[in-house]
């Protein structure tokens, strides 16, 4: 049975909705693994890809260019998971977070903790700026970038309204920007992109 | 915000399906409460419908008129959780079984041993008639009764090939019929159709 056809199915169905706490007990009980890689997204299950080359070398990219930008001044924090309301759990690539001295070691940083959330896009593009992106908007998540392997662009999404981003911005190769909280340094939009060529 | 699985969420997520052991897992540590009236179909979790006054004396009388016909011939069960493969345990309205209850104790009923299933439509003609008869001629059921109370007839699913039910009949009342596995027993659709007003 395709993946595909299942949801369509799916939708004649009243599935039940999970919490945030049900899901983090059933991490707990081994019923979801870590390797498993599965979210919680408005109450359902649902399962990540699996991490490509490219994905995992963007990413790796991407975390060695902030702490080497932002250290100091943020907490950054990836691959994690962000608990957001009662019915999200979503797997992030990486999250910027206020400074916690701590590291947020003990405790999962909370959504008004977060300067910015970036997720890097390659087999995932159409949930990254379709499902994920509106519920990073609706919990008020300041900024959002999706770092898009396939159109070598880095999509920034900013101004949370009640369900949607009201900015977007398209930066390519050779573009600056600051993220909203942090106006003082300058990030260049090559460090969250695959190398040039 | 959103409360249900939409057809553009559901193009773009892959649901992550629970199996059977896991989810026996779940009831044992409380994160399905027993009370929760939920059923695990093709690994999705699945909220039952509410059970309506048409639906339990409905559920009763039949209950009683297929103990009384089938007498030693089967044994005739309500609201038991019937599981089927490793993905999927339903809580049909009524099962009918071959009567092997020395061996029942030791083991979970064989699909083989199933009769019939039957389920009561009201509010959930949809779901019954579509996702779960799928379900139930994939996993070799071979005989789906379903009492469609809206329109008053008895939707007969036979004849279970390659994933779906090869015959289809809608007996109407005063019709009458016969199980394919207990042929000598005549059944009147009248029984399981509610009283004529």
């Amino acid at each position: 049975m395709g993946v595909t056809a299942m949801s369509e199915m799916a939708l004649d169905l009243k599935l039940r909705k999970i919490t945030a706490s049900e899901y983090y007990r059933m991490a707990d009980h081994r019923i979801l693994r870590e390797d498993e890689r599965v979210e919680l997204i408005d109450g359902f299950l649902v399962e990540m890809p699996p991490i490509g080359n490219r994905h995992g070398a963007v990413q790796a990219k991407v975390l060695e260019y902030l702490f080497r930008t932002l250290a100091g001044r943020v907490s950054i924090l990836g691959p994690l998971s962000v608990p957001l309301g009662e019915h999200n759990v979503p797997l992030t690539d990486i999250g910027i977070f206020t400074l916690d001295e701590k590291g947020y070691f003990g405790r999962p940083p909370r959504v008004d903790e977060a300067l910015a959330i970036v997720e890097v896009a390659d087999a995932s593009l159409n949930k990254d700026i379709g499902p994920k992106r509106d519920l990073y908007a609706r919990c008020g998540v300041t900024e959002y970038l999706i770092s898009d392997i396939e159109n070598r662009l880095l999509r920034r999404y900013t101004n949370p309204d009640a369900d949607r981003y009201r900015g977007l911005e398209h930066l390519r190769y050779g573009d600056t920007f600051s993220l909203k909280t942090i106006p003082d340094i300058t990030l260049d939009v090559d460090g969250f992109l695959p190398p040039r060529g | 915000m959103r409360d249900a699985l939409t057809s553009d969420m559901a193009a773009e997520l892959t649901l992550h399906r629970i199996s059977v052991a896991q989810y026996h897992v779940m009831a044992e540590k409380g994160i399905v409460a027993e009370d929760d009236r939920v059923e695990l179909l093709d690994g999705l979790l699945v909220d039952m419908s509410p059970i309506g006054r048409a639906h339990w004396l409905g559920h009763a009388e039949l209950m009683r008129y297929l103990i009384r016909v089938f007498g030693d011939r089967a044994l005739v069960a309500g609201q038991l959780t019937l599981p089927l493969g490793d993905f999927s345990e339903p809580q049909p309205d009524i099962v009918v079984f071959a009567p092997r209850s020395a061996e029942y104790r030791r083991r979970e009923p064989l699909v083989e041993e199933v009769f019939a299933v039957i389920e009561i439509a009201d509010s959930s003609l949809s779901k019954d008639t579509g996702f779960k008869r799928d379900l139930y001629a994939r996993s070799g059921v071979r005989e789906y009764l379903v009492v469609d109370l809206t329109n008053e007839l008895l939707r007969r699913f036979t004849k279970p090939t390659e994933g779906s039910f090869a015959q289809v009949e809608q007996l109407k009342s005063g019709a009458t019929f016969s199980l394919e596995a207990l042929t000598d027993v005549a059944l009147e659709v009248d029984a399981f159709l509610p009283p004529r007003a």
